[in-house]
């Protein structure tokens, strides 16, 4: 997993996200679109699951996000969900209020940078 | 052709809903019959009792379900469809539900524009098992658009179904998958091809470690690919096993 920083490329990296254009812009408008509303879906679920305790599905919900944002290019909103997969795995790791702010930052640093891609 | 999808049942009928109340309600619905909390049925059930919801809809089964959602006008289904789906099929029963006359050999007028390209050059049948749909949107584009022929399954009972179902020439296997994950699934493969030709597969994990590696190869797969991956990388590994029959 690469490190993260602060820069565009740290929050889109642009050779995989126009490596996936090369399918169609509409492809990829489609593909951001789903994304976004079920990453949206996925964060709700993510919060409510660490109100409850649930760290199993933490891990799993996390596990998910940074599945499909790494495969797009997302690598902040990836570094973080991995970050936070590797608290819910571990026995004995509270997961706080700050773990999920750092992930919903990253996804709302992704989510401009792909609708700025998606309208360029 | 425009084409959303949804990751269940509640979502299905959100984003249904939210198209009809922007007036661009979906022509047809392809609906899993099995899935978890809501189910294929209930959610026909649901979209049927909702008047400004027209879709229509068509009901994708596992093989033995064919029958048990009764007749499609009883239903409220336009089609049924077993998977693992074929686009062939596929093609005949959105025409069906469209009422579009269906004719052997018609032109494929449904197809996606990452498996467009590929009619020309299809160069062997692949089986993709992975429940993240982002990741196998993507890997369905790059392995179309070089000629492959996919048929992507969400877990890893459902990839045991297509390969008892069908011969591939390779599958790529996720590690992490609901109800049936990619080590079982394949060690479940493996003893179905038993004396039989044994099908590459390939797996497909975002753990990095050795130890990752060694989990895959111990659990009967052949190859490993990191996540995420990308195009040459993926074709590389595939065409590998497709061109060199596994060397």
């Amino acid at each position: 997993m690469p490190l993260r920083g602060s820069t565009e490329e740290d929050t889109l990296e642009s050779a995989v996200i126009e490596e996936l254009a090369t399918f169609g812009e509409d492809f990829l408008a489609q593909l951001v679109d789903q994304f976004l509303r079920e990453t949206d879906l996925l964060l709700a679920e993510l919060r409510t699951a660490r109100e409850i305790g649930d760290h199993a599905a933490v891990g799993r919900i996390a596990h998910s996000i940074k599945g499909s944002s790494s495969q797009i290019g997302g690598r902040g909103l990836a570094l973080s969900c991995d970050e936070l997969e590797e608290k819910a795995t571990s026995e004995g790791v509270s997961i706080g209020e700050d773990d999920l702010h750092d992930v919903e930052k990253s996804y709302d640093e992704l989510r401009r940078a792909l609708t700025r891609r998606c309208v360029s | 052709m425009e084409v959303a999808t949804a990751h269940s049942g509640q979502s299905a009928l959100a984003t249904l809903r939210t198209a009809a109340e922007g007036s661009r309600p979906f022509d047809v619905a392809l609906l899993d019959r099995s899935m978890p909390e809501m189910d294929g049925l209930e959610l026909t059930s649901a979209i049927v009792a909702d008047p400004a919801l027209a879709a229509r809809l068509v009901l994708m089964t596992d093989l033995g379900q064919e029958h048990d959602h009764g007749t499609p006008a009883e239903s409220g289904v336009s089609a049924a469809l077993s998977k693992p789906i074929h686009r062939e099929d596929l093609q005949r029963c959105l025409r069906l539900a469209l009422g579009l006359p269906i004719a052997d050999g018609a032109a494929a007028e449904v197809t996606s524009p990452s498996v467009s390209r590929s009619h020309d050059a299809e160069t062997g049948r692949l089986l993709l098992a992975e429940d993240n749909l982002i990741n196998q949107k993507v890997a369905v584009a790059m392995l179309s658009s070089a000629g492959y022929h996919v048929d992507a399954v969400l877990n890893g009972a459902e990839a045991v179904q297509a390969v008892a179902d069908r011969s591939y020439d390779a599958i790529l296997m996720d590690c992490q998958m609901p109800e049936l994950n990619g080590y079982e699934a394949t060690a479940r493969i493996r003893a179905q091809q038993v004396g039989a030709t044994r099908t590459p597969i390939i797996a497909m994990t975002a753990g990095a470690r050795p130890e990752d590696r060694e989990r895959c190869l111990a659990a009967g797969m052949d190859s490993y690919l990191a996540k995420p991956f990308n195009k040459d990388a993926l074709l590389a590994l595939v065409g590998g096993f497709i061109n060199d029959d596994g060397l």
